[in-house]
């Protein structure tokens, strides 16, 4: 018996200490999506970032060291991703002299863990001079080559490339894990292609003749080797196997829209988009899996990608176990403390309904510094504060997970005390939450569906805009992107009205889809034509099964919309025009055509077109309008009509809320007024408890403060304030 | 003369006065109906004070606002909404109708679609400049709006700034308004603008002394002379910059040797000197051509600069020389330029 019991001890002691020698963290199921455990103890996913900074001329270079790890640390962070060497060396040497010194200065603090975090692009450099063929290439005045400067990678389809970089990797994981402090590493994020995105260059074709070569494999095997089939699809006679070649540089839909693939355009086009976004998808999913088999499925694998991952198949790798994590951005452009505020929502949702654990890039810097494209205020950390505020409050109440990250070329922001003090605040917000179960249901009451395709093939810079128009319409929204319709319509009883932008390729169960959301009285607002291609058959018919409104396209022409004045009265919108329609040079646009049930709204001005339109049915009501893009004014005057209760009537800054959290942005500052069902509200940052008989609450806002509110009962707000002073004061403890 | 020389002064100094405009929104930063504090700092600059310390907030738009509408012809060109649904919030000042103005100030566009505009009318509602301010981006941005006043006016302005997209509720935040002195800060020398001795108008030149054969051509004046002689132009300006440097520019061409000497005296408030002068020269050499700029600043308490420059010149010289200018030093940085945006 003694004996039995020794062994069992001896057992114990080999699984307390054997389990967390390697790799203590897993991600678990939770009620609001994956939760991060670390030794068995729950965490909130933020972390610290410090990978390389630029140095100003286009170049990336390590931090010294990853000093703030520690500061983040005092206030409670205990996460951080460090940024490391890959130690690949030519000849097949290694030299991990840079990990050894990056990783035991973040491991200084004995209470922190880390992923260590690998960019390969820039890692490879010497790599790309040895094996100049195996480059990422375009066309340079009219000759075939490698793109130099600090845009250089390896192609994606280099299979070259992929073994002996994985072969790298593999050697990176065996050096860390024979390293005394292995069992504080909890995963790896491997990256790869500018900015670490996974992706070369916006829009451009590889035209390395490795992925020429493939890409013709891929036509073969699409078109089972039928030149005839390729031909028509091409709507080239001459085209072949051999002879299949991409557009050009840019992979940008050439079509009559801008934006749809018109089969009558021929898939040349769309068949790149497809091969560039499978293999490309392949490529990361074969990193991830080096990791994984590298270190016995223990380790989380993630990457860093472009915001929204437009550029692979993102189904394919939100569905794949070979990925835990993905660290991504919100849209570069537009960026301010009031710009481009939570555009990352457009992709995390479905990351994180897909069992992955999704962490937002806040990168602040790029928010407020100073430079030709990002201006910011004087005051320096006070803007930072903002934004820091901002992108903390967006992604909590979607209960995701968010990296302290700055991209600064001088020094380390994270340097001034005010800011760290806030960085425990939110520290403590998170702590809180958990302690007390805080329920983050989303209530969002409008979805968006996108076509990730059609956003990779859109000039990026006109994306953006049309993304924050939307996030700015004054109520919470959810994105889904169109692969996820199944889930959106399985979860569509929360969902009031749901915006349809421009999904002009549909198939049919997507159809099926998007028809069993047409009931509940529901509202169905069509932003362009959506269905219009079917297979590969493009016909207005297509559009009009969907939506019930009849359309004709008539030549490009000027689109001022004027809402008629018995509507504007009816929606309350002031202004008579709502917008222009900026539709791509040599357009063709698209028009109604009224029929008795359709309650004409808009017309173009210039030829009284019917634009915006209204139709009833039994069980709900369709919307149309004739473009992508529109005001947010417009967008919240609809979601009003569609009966969205409203909690922020203002356009200039954000709201997002799950049930016990509201974060709201209050864009260019002044009164505002929220509009809860709840009748107490504790403003966390400002430590104050408000309350409203009616549940209207006016707040005071400065010029870009985002302040974030806990919701409830007196009772309720006050045990979450109670808690939430308490762990201020455990700065770092836990 | 010298009454309405300091009439003009003392509107210069006096406090501005905000104009009845109806309701208007401040919102958040102000009370409703109420106005920005308008300041005027000892030297004369003027600057807006509101509660938020600096930032003037122009308020959510809503329907059927009319009394805050901007009338549709103070609209700049390109705008076609609907006038009636344009909130804007003014303020007016009394400014020296001779001089030329520059007004900057920061503005945060509300949304990607939520820009907005400026307007500066005269006291008889004459636009003297109107620009919609871009979204260049979602943040601060400066901007910078130089304008004069036409020949008659009474120097009193008026200053507007209006949302142009009505369909984003939200707002615009205006911040760190200022306003100086821009450009020349004398007159442009024309036909009528020179005064033989006779008058002390400030922003005027005079000429003191020297051959009365002097010509204007528009943009300076030609002299002959026939004895040794020196020509004295003189120009006393109010002037509100405080911190600010200034290039004084002398140029032009004699046939023989001449010897320019300028001297700039700083006036406080009461006409007395401070500081010491600014003193200048400069040889000309035989027909070259010469232009010159001399960098200087003006103290604090100045309100008024009295510019004289002396043109030496021997018998029988033919010499064209171009108008003295006093104009704004480029800033150095970003803001430096014409107009920023």
């Amino acid at each position: 018996m003694k004996k039995l019991i020794f062994l069992s001890a001896i057992f114990s002691i080999f699984l307390v200490y054997g389990s967390d020698s390697k790799y203590p963290a897993r991600l678990v199921k939770g009620k609001y999506g994956m939760v991060l455990e670390i030794n068995g103890k729950r965490c909130y996913p933020h972390a610290s970032r410090f990978l390389w900074n630029w140095s100003g001329k286009g170049e990336k270079v390590y931090l010294a060291e990853p000093a703030p790890v520690k500061e983040f640390s005092k206030q409670g962070v205990k996460i951080a991703f460090v940024g490391t060497e890959l130690g690949w060396r030519p000849e097949g040497k290694y030299d991990y002299s840079h990990v050894d010194k990056m990783i035991g200065k973040a491991l200084e603090d004995p209470s922190v863990y880390i992923i260590p975090a690998i960019d390969m692009r820039w890692e490879t450099v010497w790599w790309q001079r040895v094996n100049p063929g195996e480059r990422f290439m375009r066309i340079v005045k009219g000759k075939i080559e490698p793109r130099n400067g600090g845009s250089t990678t390896a192609s994606f389809f280099s299979d070259k490339f992929r073994d002996e970089a994985s072969e790298a990797v593999r050697n990176y994981i065996k050096h860390i894990e024979e390293k005394k402090w292995a069992h504080r590493v909890i995963g790896y994020q491997v990256n790869w292609g500018r900015a670490a995105e996974w992706i070369a260059w916006e829009h451009l074709a590889d035209l390395n003749p490795h992925a020429i070569s493939k890409f013709r494999e891929f036509l073969k095997v699409k078109y089972r080797n039928d030149t005839a089939a390729l031909r028509k699809a091409w709507k080239d006679e001459t085209v072949d196997f051999s002879t299949a070649y991409p557009a050009g540089n840019m992979l940008r839909t050439s079509d009559k829209d801008g934006y749809i693939n018109d089969p009558a355009e021929g898939r040349k086009i769309p068949d790149y988009v497809e091969f560039y976004r499978q293999r490309t998808t392949d490529m990361l999913l074969h990193f991830m899996k080096v990791i994984k088999d590298a270190t016995a499925n223990k380790a989380l694998a993630g990457t860093y990608a472009s915001p929204g991952y437009y550029y692979q198949e993102f189904d394919r790798i939100a569905a794949s176990d070979q990925i835990d994590f993905c660290v991504s951005s919100a849209f570069y452009n537009n960026r301010s403390i009031i710009g481009t505020s939570l555009t990352q929502a457009v992709s995390c949702e479905t990351f994180r309904k897909n069992n992955k654990l999704y962490w937002h890039d806040a990168d602040a810097r790029t928010h407020i510094w100073e430079s030709e494209h990002y201006r910011g205020n004087k005051n320096v950390y006070e803007s930072l504060m903002a934004t820091l505020r901002r992108e903390f409050g967006g992604i909590f109440v979607k209960q995701m997970g968010l990296t302290w990250f700055s991209l600064n070329p001088a020094a380390n922001v994270f340097d001034n005390p005010a800011i760290m003090e806030d960085i425990n605040r939110m520290r403590a917000i998170c702590d809180s939450a958990l302690q007390i179960k805080a329920d983050f249901s989303g209530n969002a009451q409008v979805a968006i569906v996108y076509e990730p395709a059609r956003v990779f093939s859109t000039p990026y810079r006109s994306t953006a805009p049309i993304f924050i128009n939307y996030i700015q319409m004054g109520v919470p929204v959810d994105f889904y992107p169109l692969y996820d319709l199944k889930h959106l319509a399985k979860v569509k009883k929360q969902y009031k009205l749901v915006v349809l932008l421009g999904c002009g390729t549909l198939t049919e169960k997507q159809r099926d889809w998007i028809k069993s959301l047409q009931s509940d009285k529901r509202t169905l607002l069509f932003m362009y034509a959506n269905g219009i291609v079917k297979g590969d058959k493009f016909s207005t018919d297509y559009a009009s099964e969907l939506s019930g409104f009849k359309y004709e396209f008539l030549p490009a022409a000027e689109q001022k919309i004027n809402i008629l004045p018995a509507w504007q009265q009816k929606f309350g919108i002031s202004m008579p025009l709502l917008g222009q329609i900026n539709a791509p040079s040599g357009a063709r646009r698209l028009c109604i055509i009224p029929s008795a049930n359709d309650n004409i709204v808009a017309v173009n001005a210039k030829d009284g077109k019917a634009a915006w339109a209204i139709r009833q049915y039994p069980d709900w009501t369709a919307i149309q309008f004739p473009g992508y893009q529109t005001y947010s004014g417009v967008l919240l005057e609809i979601a009003k009509y569609a009966g969205v209760k409203i909690n922020y009537p203002y356009t200039d800054g954000t709201c997002q809320a799950c049930r016990e959290f509201i974060c709201v942005t209050g864009g260019v500052g002044g009164t505002r007024q929220l509009m809860l069902s709840d009748k107490v509200i504790y403003d966390i940052f400002s430590d104050k408890i408000i309350k409203s008989a009616d549940g209207k609450f006016n707040i005071q806002f400065l010029p870009g403060e985002t302040k974030l509110f806990f919701t409830g009962n007196m009772a309720r707000v006050q045990q979450f304030r109670k808690v939430y002073q308490e762990n201020l004061s455990k700065r770092g403890k836990q | 003369m010298m009454k309405k020389a300091l009439f003009i002064l003392t509107c210069l100094i006096g406090a501005a006065a905000a104009i009845p405009a109806g309701e208007c929104f401040f919102n958040g930063g102000f009370e409703e109906n109420s106005f920005p504090e308008v300041k005027i700092k000892s030297s004369g600059a003027a600057w807006v004070k509101t509660s938020y310390g600096r930032s003037l907030l122009l308020g959510k738009v809503v329907g059927g606002i009319g009394a805050t509408a901007l009338p549709e012809a103070e609209l700049p060109g390109t705008i076609e909404h609907n006038t009636k649904v344009f909130p804007y919030c003014a303020f007016a000042l009394e400014l020296n109708p001779k001089a030329r103005y520059e007004l900057s100030f920061d503005y945060m566009p509300g949304n990607i679609r939520n820009g907005g505009g400026v307007v500066i009318l005269d006291s008889k509602g004459k636009i003297l400049r109107r620009a919609i301010l871009p979204v260049n981006n979602l943040y601060w941005n400066p901007y910078s709006i130089k304008f004069r006043f036409p020949a008659g006016s009474d120097g009193k302005v008026s200053i507007k700034f209006f949302l142009h997209s009505a369909a984003d509720l939200g707002g615009m935040a205006i911040d760190n308004i200022s306003l100086r002195l821009g450009g020349d800060l004398l007159p442009r020398w024309g036909s009528g603008n020179i005064l033989h001795g006779k008058g002390e108008l400030p922003g005027w030149f005079w000429q003191v002394s020297g051959s009365e054969a002097v010509k204007c051509n528009g943009e300076g004046f030609a002299v002959k002379t026939s004895e040794a002689e020196t020509v004295t132009l003189k120009v006393k300006t109010p002037c509100a910059i405080p911190d600010k440097e200034y290039f004084l520019r002398l140029g032009g061409k004699a046939d023989k040797v001449a010897k320019v000497v300028a001297e700039i005296k700083f006036l406080d408030g009461q006409q007395r000197e401070i500081n010491k002068p600014a003193v200048f020269t400069l040889n000309c050499r035989s027909g070259k051509n010469f232009r010159k700029n001399w960098r200087f600043s003006l103290p604090e308490e100045t309100m008024l600069i009295e510019l004289t420059v002396k043109y030496q010149l021997e018998k029988d010289t033919a010499a064209l020389f171009e108008t003295p200018r006093i104009f704004a030093a480029p800033e150095t940085g970003k803001n430096s330029g014409k107009e920023r945006k």
